[in-house]
């Protein structure tokens, strides 16, 4: 059963963020398409609809631009739907909101127009929604993989999600980077293939490294840097002449296509099914994810640790506001060595989250930026925290000899590190997370309550004074 | 038909992926470089796989630069710039940051099963305190930090897992045994002393049965190594054997590269005055040394080279031995001298000096501008332009190992001549 609103609602950008308006004139011609067959099936929905807008373009102008207007709203829910799963899945980690996204994409001038009762408007910009309903073919598959395919390959929306860290390696990129003997492994274990099925996929996977692979080097050679692109026909021809002087099996360059196809979708199945044994590549907090071996060390430690906080606090303090200065000092000597006249916004922008405990978005405009996760790049509040505690223990360790022995081996060493941020920290690295993706945009305004920041806030204050 | 979404798209989203924030962008030079070492790999699954690793290494580098200045890497001696090495081992070995020891391997796409090369593992000169687990995504121009392990867990593991080695020469690890902070990695390198992770000790090579039997093996094998993998002709203990011997690694890689492809002039006979049939086939003449009276042109015109040399400070030894070959070209003519001697047989890497220089025909015009290039097998080595050919002397001077060979080009003016490489082989010299 189709939700049938979402084609005579259409989802737009008003002032960065999305509102859903309606449009009369679609609802009421849908009703009368449809007579309210409540049980009708999408795809049923938007063959008829497109069938419409194409047949009566000549005879009857306005039903075929109502049809159209109906498959429009349906896109514009379908794009948000998909900025909306990127931002979900990934934004939190990445620094970004499906707000960020959606003006790469829900940008319809011809919605636009419509809502406003004018007329298309005569421009060279083609919108995703117009690419999507010109290429859209009900033949060839559902107007939601149409979009989610389009919205996926957008160049700009590519770009800005991979500067955030965020990608989605293409077919032809997986098949480069896997070898004969993991598709062995994955076929056996995964999908129970037969011998004879493993050998033809292998067979062909060394066809397409030693045409594909051999071309992407040449290309990298002259400098290109284009993302990994389908194969061309001339490529298939010699990925189908290698097959046959290995193998003797002749295959079209459609069948060619068709199998590196399936086996690249059949691996990246696989991928997604490992992903979800391995949640740490996305983790934020790493802490999590230690293999066990160091975990059961951590409790074994625990009265060393308690024993080491008790003997050391006088150091303690004095060592970390040294770690504290040479740390922030460190920073912004490495960013002046990319920008000039950094200092001021860092300084600031640490101070006003650590001692005001404003949010991101409310720091970006005090420092002349726009984005909330330009502040979080400029601050990069969990490398800072690393190595200051990093530093912390440097110069602890030369200040207490007893120490030495926690510095004898790495699963110590991590240990100690562990117990020195939960001193420093307390709820911090939550809050901080919480800060930078801005899942609930937490309205603190004061002073944060952990040791770090209380101790950054008062080297920050004492700078200030200084200046 | 390539227009059509294809079947999976519905779970595309599913496979998005996000990268670790210990992640750099690789710039443009990195892949000229990184395409430029995977040149000289001769197979092509092998070539795919250190093209990567390079590229991993550039991006380990950039990302230490940038994320703890305070570090020092130093990468110029790692297995990876080793053409020999790589050819059949593609991991970043014997990297230094600060005093240890660092070990690169690309991650699997796959994301919970990483084929490492076992030597890098189990062969003392490549064992590492760390074990640094990188994603290269080459499509996207990025690497990231995605794990480090370090050489007593994996010990610890191994016990317990008892892993063998795959057909490939590989163990296959899961991610498991990887820990994927890069803050804590950076803890490592900042706060451990290196004696803290034990390696094993480097036992000098010795010069076995087992290795005389490898290398005459190796030599039998010739140009099967140029079309298949050590690991489908060797056998593992053979490969551990091989490994660790740097002559034995060297010989490997001259099979792969096929010395029967591109013939070799062996200089090593000149020591004996003799001269190979290649060399003779092109033009290339025996000097008596030193150089008789009988010969006067000869005498001559050399002569004017040995004295130009020597204003410069080189000296030809009594030893040396030498041969000479007319150069012809529409423009001009000239000829040009190769001259060799051993420096010295007895330290343990035993050397030899190759000296080329450019003179006139007697009684010919030389080209007007001239240029010597030198290559060994990974870079050039020499590279100088004559304006003025009447002006002074080109020469160039090149030491060698013994196995080492040199490519030699001349360009006159626009005739571009190459030579065939010079090389010392021993085996055919005495």
């Amino acid at each position: 059963m189709a939700l049938t609103s979402r084609y005579w609602e259409f989802v737009k950008l008003n002032a960065n963020k999305h509102r859903v308006e309606m449009i009369v004139a679609a609802q009421t011609y849908f009703h009368s398409s449809f007579q309210e067959r409540v049980e009708i099936a999408d795809a049923t929905i938007q063959r008829q609809l497109w069938q419409e807008m194409r047949q009566n373009n000549q005879i009857n102008t306005e039903s075929s631009s109502l049809a159209e207007i109906c498959l429009r709203c349906y896109i514009s829910h379908k794009t948000y739907q998909v900025c909306f799963d990127l931002g979900t899945k990934f934004g939190s980690h990445n620094g970004f909101t499906c707000e960020d996204l959606l003006p790469y994409v829900l940008d319809d001038e011809v919605l636009l127009a419509a809502q406003t009762q004018q007329t298309t408007p005569v421009s060279s910009y083609q919108s995703l929604a117009t690419t999507v309903l010109k290429t859209f073919d009900p033949a060839k598959g559902s107007l939601n993989t149409w979009v989610s395919r389009y919205v996926k390959q957008h160049p700009e929306l590519k770009r800005f999600l991979l500067q955030h860290g965020v990608y989605l390696i293409s077919d032809w990129a997986l098949l480069n980077d896997t070898n004969s003997r993991e598709v062995q492994r994955i076929f056996t274990k995964m999908y129970n293939s037969t011998t004879v099925e493993i050998q033809q996929a292998c067979d062909l996977l060394i066809s397409y490294h030693a045409v594909y692979r051999e071309d992407r080097i040449e290309q990298r050679f002259k400098g290109g840097t284009l993302l990994c692109q389908p194969p061309t026909l001339e490529q298939l021809t010699r990925i189908a002449e290698n097959l046959q002087t290995q193998t003797d099996r002749r295959f079209s360059t459609e069948v060619v296509l068709n199998q590196l196809s399936a086996i690249a979708s059949k691996l990246r199945r696989y991928r997604i099914a490992a992903q979800g044994g391995y949640v740490s590549s996305v983790s934020f907090d790493q802490a999590d994810v230690q293999p066990i071996v160091e975990r059961s060390q951590i409790n074994q430690d625990d009265e060393e640790q308690n024993e080491f906080i008790n003997l050391y606090q006088t150091h303690f303090l004095e060592s970390l506001d040294q770690a504290i200065s040479q740390v922030v000092d460190d920073f912004i000597h490495q960013l002046q060595q990319k920008r000039a006249a950094v200092e001021e916004s860092f300084i600031k922008a640490l101070h006003l989250f650590h001692c005001e405990g404003q949010s991101m978005t409310q720091i970006a405009p005090q420092i002349g930026l726009k984005k909330q996760y330009e502040v979080t790049r400029l601050l990069k509040l969990s490398e800072l925290r690393a190595d200051i505690r990093q530093k912390l223990l440097l110069i602890l360790r030369d200040r207490v000899l007893d120490l030495a022995k926690h510095f004898a081996n790495s699963e110590r060493l991590q240990s100690l590190d562990r117990q020195v941020e939960a001193i420093l920290d307390e709820q911090i690295s939550g809050m901080i997370q919480e800060a930078e993706s801005e899942v609930k945009n937490p309205t603190r305004n004061q002073l944060l309550p952990s040791l770090l920041a209380r101790r950054l806030c008062y080297y920050l204050n004492s700078r200030n004074t200084k200046l | 038909m390539i227009g059509q979404p294809l079947p999976q798209d519905f779970s595309d989203l599913l496979d998005w992926r996000s990268l670790k924030e210990a992640r750099t962008e690789l710039l443009p030079e990195h892949f000229q470089q990184a395409v430029h070492l995977s040149k000289s790999i001769h197979l092509s699954q092998q070539r795919w796989q250190v093209y990567l690793c390079a590229l991993a290494v550039f991006g380990f580098e950039q990302w230490l630069q940038e994320r703890a200045p305070d570090l020092h890497i130093e990468s110029d001696s790692a297995s990876i710039w080793q053409p020999a090495y790589v050819n059949l081992l593609a991991a970043g070995c014997n990297i230094r940051v600060g005093d240890f020891k660092i070990c690169l391997i690309t991650s699997s796409h796959l994301t919970d099963q990483h084929s490492v090369p076992f030597a890098a593992l189990d062969i003392p000169d490549f064992a590492a305190h760390f074990y640094v687990l990188m994603q290269v995504e080459e499509e996207q121009q990025q690497v990231t930090v995605s794990g480090f392990m370090n050489y007593e867990q994996y010990q610890r593991y191994q016990v317990a897992a008892r892993l063998q080695i795959d057909a490939d020469w590989t163990y296959t690890l899961p991610s498991t045994w990887f820990n994927p902070d890069s803050d804590a990695l950076l803890l490592n390198l900042r706060c451990l002393p290196a004696d803290a992770i034990q390696l094993p000790a480097i036992r000098s090579t010795i010069e076995t049965h087992t290795v005389i039997a490898l290398r005459q093996k190796l030599v039998k094998l010739g140009s099967e190594l140029k079309t298949q993998y050590p690991w489908q002709l060797l056998t593992v203990k053979e490969g551990t054997t091989l490994l660790s011997n740097p002559d034995l690694v060297n010989l490997a890689y001259k099979g792969a590269v096929g010395f029967s492809v591109q013939p070799l002039i062996n200089v090593g006979l000149w020591l004996r005055d003799r001269i190979d049939s290649l060399a003779q086939e092109l033009g290339w003449m025996l000097m008596p040394f030193p150089v008789l009276s009988g010969m006067r042109s000869l005498q001559e015109e050399f002569d004017h080279i040995r004295a130009g040399l020597q204003q410069q400070g080189v000296y030809i030894p009594l030893t040396a031995r030498g041969a000479y070959r007319d150069l012809e070209s529409e423009q001009g003519s000239l000829r040009m001298y190769v001259i060799m001697w051993v420096i010295s047989e007895t330290t343990e890497k035993p050397e030899w000096m190759l000296l080329v220089a450019l003179g006139p025909q007697p009684q010919a015009q030389m080209p007007k501008t001239l240029r010597l290039e030198v290559r060994d097998e990974t870079q050039i080595l020499f590279g100088e332009s004559l304006q003025d050919a009447n002006q002074g002397i080109l020469y160039a001077q090149v030491i060698g190992d013994w196995n080492e060979r040199f490519w030699v080009t001349v360009t006159a003016d626009d005739a571009l001549f190459e030579i065939p490489p010079f090389g010392l082989e021993l085996e055919e010299a005495m």
